[in-house]
């Protein structure tokens, strides 16, 4: 097969022809002589017609083979027929630029490391073009799925044409490792073993992505079995100096209009100094604040500072936070979003007349008076749920339900996969079976866990130890017993989690006082994990009896362990928190406990408030919506606003998101560059546009500039094969075009040709002599 | 008065009557009297008798023989009287070709004109005849001065036309001028060799001294075409479109062979011959051969 390095040069073989044309213009232009000799001449003509025919053909076809043998020449002409392809006559090079954004780290002299590996590539594409040869390259970045060159045919102009297009693209908002980049490249590796293959990794090797090392060697000994050679050039970048703000959050539990709220900014210093006086600019709604100010960050070290803000109006705001400019700028701003209502409007749901367990609540949540807790309430009878719109309810709690119908558990569950919070407070009420196969389904639900049964006093156990009846006096002889062992342990034990995040610091808290006389246990084969999504914020304390012997001197020992109490499990866009126990003093003394108002206003809070993940997200991370067909328009907006100005706006359109197609659905990957993301669904009705506001910021973690030395990674890379280099000593390839050079051969080709060209037409023409045409004249 | 210019060159006749006492030895009686001339003239010295044949001029009879003997005799007498040369100039179209400042007409007519010139200074008798296929003109022998104006005239009024047609021409001459004298050829010779060699022959055998001054162009014989070219017949109607350089070398293979092919046949024929370039000063051509021919007859 043959291929032209320099194809645009390939049309000019039509100047082969030239000799043609000029013989035929020529004879165009004949000369016409009187000839008195004709005699002579016709028998020349006659003795020698065939073989000056010959001859003049043969200089024809010399003069049109140089002719196209220099444009063959000058337009590169390679071969790589299967033999050559046998004989391992291609170069593959195949680079894999990091273009995550902790390449663009400036230093000093205001360059980067994407500059420098930018030039050491086009050095390779450079020297690559200018060895000649069959040479391949592939150009990957790590962002990207999509390969800038794939197999491309090195050619004359290539290095310019890669130089074009390594100008047009930047360093991206991206915090990738090579990983993913380092698997497509192994896919795309060229499986004829005798082409000669190298992978070029070009990176500043920052620690971060070099800490979980055993996927990246497990790849690199891929390729290296592939025969592949590995050069790892380092691009030399700022010194590790950099601060980036690693956080932006919101502490207040309750994000309410025209209530002041906390949030919590953290700057993590990546530099080996530490830094004073480190001024942090606040942004609410794109307006300047009073900002604030660190006093110190101790180098590698992160700092925390709350400061207060207060918004009067309900709806999305944004609050950013900027750090003054240093080597990297794109970890120097941080941005969330506040979904602040006039109110946390809460449900509440209890099956007794009366609302008796709701009450305890609501006297928490909303006490009424002069106490503003930003919440207002409701109590209904489960049969409320069955048909009325939710969707004006941040927070339901069920307390005392023992049984819901279809409708109401399916417009429950829309409820939370909307992002609505939902409480869940156990007690004898509650049927297993119904929340286990209705609510739990194997996970399919949002209950968090399948129920077992409720647990038991010590006392019930006795009992069911002794059947023949417990008289009053062997019951206080037994109670004084299990209370002389009683291990004085907390019935309730806190996990770090919101909702008992006040009660961090405290010593002695007032949930120690806690009693928890019943909750419902759990399924002894289910466990909280990853898998289900499942956390337990509390546990329990529930006795068992391990020794019961009337007869013995001490006939009663027992032993208590730890249950789950509090379970939280995301569910869509909202979030389910369940307590084991119930809401009123049935089984439990909570509500006779301070901590009880505590940590109901932090679990509201916590329901109330979006998931983590609606409101602040990293970019690149998809951006999926959901919404009712019958409400909205199929068609949505996404918009994306960098400090306040739009930058990008897209009209997507939604995808049946579930079998009935009553729900669209749009998933939008293209969440590249850090900002405000807008979704704008269009309601049917034709009122006000429903907005949808979520916050991109960078990872964090990539502004740590520390890199990985050549020592390290010859620690990491142990057994593997591989050649480093830093950027700017790199030069190029050097490995050999493998092909057949046939431009060379070309040339010597042509050398030939000329030559015999010039023999023919010297013998074939007429030279003035030093003596007369014929012998003996003078 | 006829214009003299045309094939009159002052040089070429300065050079050739510098000559003149050389020339004398060359042909005999070059200058009238100067030998015992093998021919038979009016003269003062009785060689014989011969009987009277009818045309023979009344007044040569020898009255005082007639009266003795009732028989009519004529009296010959040894003649003194000058060389007649004959000039057998080629009028036919190829002659015309020119590459230089002359054609070979024009170079052929001035050496027949400088020669004519010599010889009637040296009062020998001249005559010419142009010729191509047939006889143009025909001049007789005539040893005044003012005959050269008379050839002159009669080369200048004549335009190459037609073919060669040597040997009938050769054939006429033989017989119209019986008498022996010397016959300069004056031609390209382009035309049949062996009617060429024929009519030489025949020129020999009636005792005639021929001179062939054998014309070329340069082009004819160093072909220095180049490039497409069409070559059409001067004096046929052959065509030949070619690249000149390829046929170059057959060309002069074909040309040296008819030379060798002349020189052999007048050598043979005991024929004197010189070939002469257009482009060669004619002076110098003349004097040489002159001196050649002088050469030769020393060493005879």
């Amino acid at each position: 097969m043959l291929e032209f390095l320099n194809p645009a040069l390939f049309p000019f073989l039509w100047l082969a022809a030239i000799p043609i044309a000029i013989h035929l213009l020529n004879l165009t232009r004949r000369r016409r002589v009187q000839w008195a000799a004709m005699e002579f001449l016709l028998e020349s003509q006659r003795k020698n017609r065939a073989f000056v025919w010959l001859r003049q053909l043969l200089l024809l076809l010399l003069r049109m083979a140089a002719i196209a043998i220099l444009v063959l020449i000058f337009a590169r002409m390679v071969f790589l027929n299967d033999l050559t392809l046998l004989q391992g006559n291609q170069t593959h090079h195949m680079v894999i630029l990091d273009d995550s954004f902790s390449m663009s780290a400036q230093d000093s002299r205001s360059e980067t490391p994407f500059l420098r590996a930018q030039q050491a590539i086009v050095r390779l594409g450079q020297r690559a073009a200018d060895e000649g040869g069959n040479h391949r390259f592939t150009l990957l970045r790590t962002s990207q799925t999509q390969p800038d060159f794939l197999e491309k045919l090195v050619q004359v102009n290539f290095a310019q044409e890669l130089q074009q297009r390594l100008e047009e693209i930047s360093v991206s908002s991206l915090s990738s490792g090579p990983e993913s980049a380092l698997e497509q490249a192994l896919e795309w590796l060229p499986t004829q073993k005798q082409d000669q293959k190298i992978l070029y990794l070009v990176s500043d090797f920052r620690s971060k992505d070099w800490e979980d090392t055993q996927r990246i060697t497990a790849l690199l000994r891929e390729f290296e079995q592939e025969k592949t050679k590995l050069v790892l050039i380092q691009c030399e970048g700022a010194p590790p100096a950099n601060l980036s703000l690693s956080s932006l959050r919101s502490v207040s539990r309750t994000l309410v209009a025209d209530v002041p709220l906390f949030l919590e900014v953290a700057v993590t210093n990546f530099s080996q100094d530490p830094q004073t006086d480190v001024e942090l600019l606040i942004y609410e709604d794109n307006t300047l604040r009073p900002g604030s100010r660190i006093d110190l960050i101790p180098p590698g070290e992160t700092r925390t500072k709350r400061f207060q803000v207060r918004i009067p109006t309900a709806g999305n705001h944004t609050v950013r936070v900027e750090l003054p400019n240093d080597s990297i700028s794109l970890d120097n701003a941080r941005e969330t979003v506040l979904q602040l209502p006039l109110a946390i409007k809460t449900l509440l749901i209890d099956s007794s007349p009366d609302g008796r367990n709701a009450r305890y609540v609501q006297s928490a949540l909303d006490p009424g008076g002069n106490t503003k807790t930003g919440n207002t309430t409701q109590i209904e009878l489960p049969g409320f749920l069955n048909s009325n719109d939710l969707s004006e309810f941040q927070v339901i709690y069920l307390t005392n339900v023992g049984q819901l119908d279809p409708p109401a558990i399916e417009q429950l569950e829309d409820f939370v996969k909307a992002g609505g919070g939902l409480g869940i407070f156990l007690d004898g009420q509650s049927k297993a079976e119904f929340i286990n196969t209705q609510l739990y389904r194997n996970g399919e639900g949002f209950f968090p866990a399948p129920l077992s049964e409720p647990s038991k006093t010590l006392m019930d156990q006795l009992q069911e130890r002794f059947p023949f009846g417990i008289t009053p006096v062997l019951q206080r002889r037994w109670e004084e017993l299990m209370l002389a062992q009683d291990e004085n342990l907390p019935d309730v034990q806190r996990s770090v989690h919101p909702i008992f995040e006040s009660f961090a610091e405290e010593r002695n808290s007032l949930l120690d006082l806690v009693r928890i006389d019943h909750l419902w246990r759990l399924d002894p084969e289910w466990e909280a994990g990853v898998n289900n999504r499942t956390t337990v914020a509390a546990e329990g304390r529930i006795p068992e009896i391990t020794v019961f012997d009337p007869n013995a001197e001490n006939p009663i020992q027992w032993t208590s362990r730890y249950v789950p109490l509090v379970l939280d499990r995301p569910f869509g866009d909202g979030r389910v928190v369940s307590v084991m126990s119930s809401a009123s003093t049935v089984w439990n003394n909570w509500a006779r406990n301070p901590s009880y108002v505590l940590m109901l206003l932090e679990m509201q809070s916590y329901l109330a408030a979006p998931t983590e993940g609606t409101i602040t997200r990293q970019v690149g991370q998809p951006l999926v919506v959901e919404w009712d067909a019958a409400e909205f328009f199929p068609e949505l907006d996404i918009e994306r606003f960098q400090e306040g100005a739009l930058e990008n706006s897209v009209e997507l359109a939604g995808e049946a998101a579930n079998d009935e197609g009553d729900r669209l659905g749009v998933r939008y990957d293209s969440t590249f560059d850090p900002g405000i993301y807008s979704v704008a669904l269009r309601p049917i009705d034709g009122s006000e546009r429903s907005l949808k506001t979520f916050a991109y910021n960078v990872n964090p973690t990539e502004g740590n500039l520390q890199t990985v030395s050549s020592t390290q990674l010859a620690t990491i890379m142990e057994g593997i094969t591989y050649t480093f280099t830093r950027a700017g000593a790199f030069r190029g390839s050097d490995a050999d075009g493998g092909d057949i050079k046939l431009y060379d051969l070309l040339l010597y080709w042509l050398v030939i040709l000329l030559l015999l060209e010039q023999t023919f037409a010297y013998f074939q023409s007429y030279h003035p002599p030093a003596t007369a045409g014929v012998e003996g004249v003078s | 008065m006829p214009d003299s210019k045309p094939y009159l060159h002052p040089e070429a006749i300065s050079r050739i009557t510098r000559l003149e006492m050389r020339a004398r030895h060359i042909v005999e009686g070059f200058l009238s009297g100067m030998h015992r001339s093998p021919y038979f003239g009016q003269s003062i010295e009785f060689l014989q008798h011969r009987e009277y044949v009818q045309g023979d001029d009344p007044r040569h009879v020898d009255w005082k023989v007639w009266a003795k003997q009732e028989r009519f005799y004529i009296k010959q007498y040894e003649e003194e009287t000058n060389l007649r040369c004959l000039f057998l100039v080629d009028v036919s179209k190829s002659m015309q070709y020119q590459s230089g400042a002359l054609s070979k007409y024009d170079y052929g007519c001035t050496a027949a004109v400088s020669l004519a010139y010599l010889l009637l200074k040296q009062q020998d008798a001249v005559a010419c005849v142009p010729f191509d296929d047939r006889v143009r003109a025909q001049l007789p022998f005539k040893s005044t001065r003012q005959h050269l104006m008379a050839v002159i005239e009669s080369l200048k009024t004549l335009k190459p036309t037609d073919k060669t047609g040597m040997f009938k021409i050769l054939k006429k001459v033989a017989e119209t001028y019986p008498r022996r004298g010397m016959v300069v050829l004056i031609s390209d010779l382009l035309t049949d060799r062996d009617s060429l060699m024929k009519g030489l022959r025949l020129l020999r055998q009636r005792g005639h001294d021929v001179l062939i001054l054998h014309i070329m162009d340069d082009e004819e014989l160093d072909f220095p075409f180049q490039g497409p070219t069409r070559f059409e017949g001067l004096e046929s109607d052959d065509l030949l479109n070619c690249n000149p350089r390829a046929l170059r070398e057959g060309y002069l293979k074909a040309l040296e062979k008819f030379l060798e092919d002349v020189r052999i046949g007048c050598a043979k024929n005991v024929v004197d011959y010189k070939l002469i370039r257009t482009s060669e000063p004619l002076d110098a051509v003349l004097a040489t051969f002159l001196s050649n021919r002088l050469g030769m007859h020393h060493r005879n």
